[in-house]
């Protein structure tokens, strides 16, 4: 087993629910009262990184995602638990990395790397890098205050490549900045991982994570969900939020349409050849704009048809799968619309499989042949 | 311990550089200021209100002003800087792995330091103009330069750690230190004060501090005392409890932050 670098055990931490005054809990401290109340944001937090591996964090907004990273990088002490970390940590948990705005780029930019334990010398060298990574030419040597958020994106990104952390830490950062530097900061993410470097990220791009990350960690109300392969993991977070999507309501109930004993009746439809699909069911009829709008979906969320229909009380569709279809799970979706587009009601989803064997990949078969020579 | 001590000279560095860093005279500020303001309590002391000592105290009153005003103001900077030393830097705590002491005395030495380079200025200035100034005090005077710097860094981490809890501090702290300006002999001799009052303003350090500095700079035989290493004890003292009431709000400071 490689290096241990980082080992989080037990951490929790509270923040302070508003219900102690600055002036009470300024006493209690002083007293060396702990409290123990107040908003609880991670519960009972483990986690361990090895050297060379890549980790990503998932969960909503208000999980606990960016306050574990702050009691990860340090910033933040935890309030049980506790955090081990072994060699050279560099943490972009938010855009800028503490610049000053009246220094200019370059000046902030070898503060900076000093700050993470260059010397004088060593930054100074490293500067002509960071000037070819960002990108920013004569911006640099300006005051950061005239920059825009992506040019110290830039900026933070190109100071932390220079530096090379052993344990590079980033909080939502790769998805911010134009699309090309993204890219650029992505490849640079993945040669660092290449060389052995090792990385905890948080993203909510699944792609992202995926991509870079073999392990992932799904935080939930401040408490691990699911740990382990990153495909499986994130595989469960999405089904969380599609199943979550589909429970709550869309409109006001009072409004709402209910579309019921939806039936989909798949069992003529096999792969690799056409089938028919059986779509029946009723729907509230409310008003005379009523649509019905339908599509069929692989479970990545890629639309393979759609369309829509007059509402009527009592339906029936056959539906002509008329496609060399690949073997795929796929979800038919139904929901009640206005003809301005407004959802007017629940979703109503079936899952189903087109089940076969193929060494290709994607949504249909086309004919086709290699040819060589 | 030693990334610590990186750390404290790069953001020392960086104070002093920032805090000339958008004047066109950058760094010379720190020693044009001294002189110009020299110069204004020349004019208005000795010109306008013409303020003279009687013979008897064989030295002239800019030279006995000046002595006493800029460790004062360094002391006065030092707590400034220092008091608001946290939430100035909140965006920095947030984002890199520093440890807060380390910030704040940053910010109180390099108001300090700065102010003394102003008086080391200031009082070669004096030397060329005529005021005899004793050498053999001034490794007594640096000793006392030293007790300064010791008291001002305490109580400038007691202010920070404070003003996190009390952010009403801000506004307090410089009529405080003005009313302090004035009940510390530095526009004054301490003799200048009723007789029944001098006992509770020579509990004053700051005035033991000014008028011990006027005795080794501008008089000739100065005596070590028993008070003096009371004033290094007391220095001792200050800077135990600061640190132990640092240890104490530090868990606590970020929520409040």
């Amino acid at each position: 087993m490689s290096v241990l670098l980082l080992d989080v055990n037990g951490v929790s931490r509270r923040f302070s629910d508003g219900s102690v005054s600055p002036a009470r809990a300024w006493w209690q401290s002083l007293r060396g009262v702990h409290r123990r109340t107040g908003r609880t944001v991670l519960r009972d937090i483990s986690l361990k990184v090895h050297a060379g591996e890549a980790v990503a964090v998932l969960g909503e907004n208000g999980a606990g995602k960016s306050t574990l990273m702050k009691i990860v990088s340090g910033v933040l002490a935890p309030t049980e638990g506790s955090v081990d970390r072994r060699g050279t940590l560099g943490a972009m948990l938010e855009l800028g990395l503490g610049f000053n705005a009246e220094l200019s780029g370059r000046q902030n930019a070898l503060t900076t790397c000093q700050l993470v334990g260059m010397s004088a010398a060593e930054a100074e060298a490293a500067a002509a890098e960071i000037a070819r990574f960002s990108e920013l030419k004569d911006a640099l040597e300006e005051p950061v205050k005239h920059y825009s958020s992506g040019m110290a994106l830039r900026l933070g990104f190109a100071v932390m490549s220079v530096t090379r952390p052993d344990l590079l830490i980033s909080d939502e950062i790769l998805a911010v900045g134009d699309e090309s530097f993204q890219k650029k900061c992505i490849r640079w993410v993945e040669s660092y991982l290449a060389q052995g470097g090792t990385l905890l990220l948080v993203s909510h791009s699944l792609y992202h994570v995926q991509r870079l990350c073999q392990r992932a960690i799904w935080l939930h109300e401040g408490t691990v969900r699911a740990e382990g392969d990153v495909f499986e993991v994130s595989q469960q977070y999405q089904q969380f939020h599609e199943q979550r999507l589909m429970a709550a309501p869309d409109v006001a109930s009072s409004e709402s349409v209910e579309v019921t004993g939806l039936r989909v009746d798949t069992s003529r439809v096999t792969g690799w050849e056409s089938g028919t699909m059986q779509v029946a069911g009723e729907c509230e009829l409310r008003s005379k704009n009523q649509l019905l709008r339908w599509q069929l979906a692989r479970l990545d969320g890629a639309i393979l048809a759609a369309g829509s229909v007059p509402a009527a009380a009592r339906f029936t569709v056959p539906i002509n799968l008329h496609a060399p279809w690949l073997p795929a799970s796929l979800r038919f979706d139904l929901w009640p619309e206005d003809t301005a587009g407004q959802r007017t009601g629940r979703t109503q989803r079936r899952l189903f499989k087109v089940s076969g064997r193929a060494r290709e990949f994607g949504s249909i078969r086309l004919p086709h042949e290699w040819r060589h020579g | 311990m030693s990334r610590h001590i990186h750390l404290f000279n790069l953001l020392l560095n960086r104070e002093i550089r920032e805090s000339y860093v958008n004047a066109r005279l950058g760094l010379a500020w720190a020693l044009l200021l001294p002189v110009a303001m020299l110069a204004i309590y020349a004019l208005v002391f000795t010109k306008i209100l013409a303020i003279r000592f009687p013979e008897s105290v064989g030295v002239g009153f800019i030279a006995f002003l000046a002595v006493a005003f800029w460790p004062w103001n360094a002391m006065a900077d030092g707590l400034l800087r220092g008091a608001t030393a946290l939430s100035d830097s909140r965006s920095l705590i947030g984002k890199v792995q520093l440890p807060m002491a380390v910030v704040i005395l940053s910010k109180v030495t390099a108001a300090f330091v700065t102010a003394l380079l102003g008086y080391v200025v200031v009082l070669l200035l004096l030397a060329l103009t005529g005021t005899t100034l004793y050498p053999a005090g001034i490794p007594v005077a640096l000793v006392l330069l030293l007790v300064l710097y010791l008291f001002t860094a305490s109580l400038g981490v007691l202010l920070s750690v404070t003003q996190v809890f009390f952010t009403d501090l801000r506004y307090l702290l410089p009529p405080l230190l003005l009313l302090g300006f004035f009940l510390t002999p530095v526009l004054y001799r301490l003799e200048m004060v009723p007789v029944e009052w001098q006992p509770a303003f020579r509990l004053n350090p700051m005035a033991y501090v000014v008028t011990r500095l006027r005795d080794v700079l501008l008089t000739p035989a100065w005596q070590p005392r028993l008070t003096d290493l009371l004033l290094v004890a007391g220095v001792a003292v200050l800077g135990a409890l600061t640190v132990w009431y640092y240890r104490r709000l530090r868990p606590a400071i970020e929520e409040y932050l």
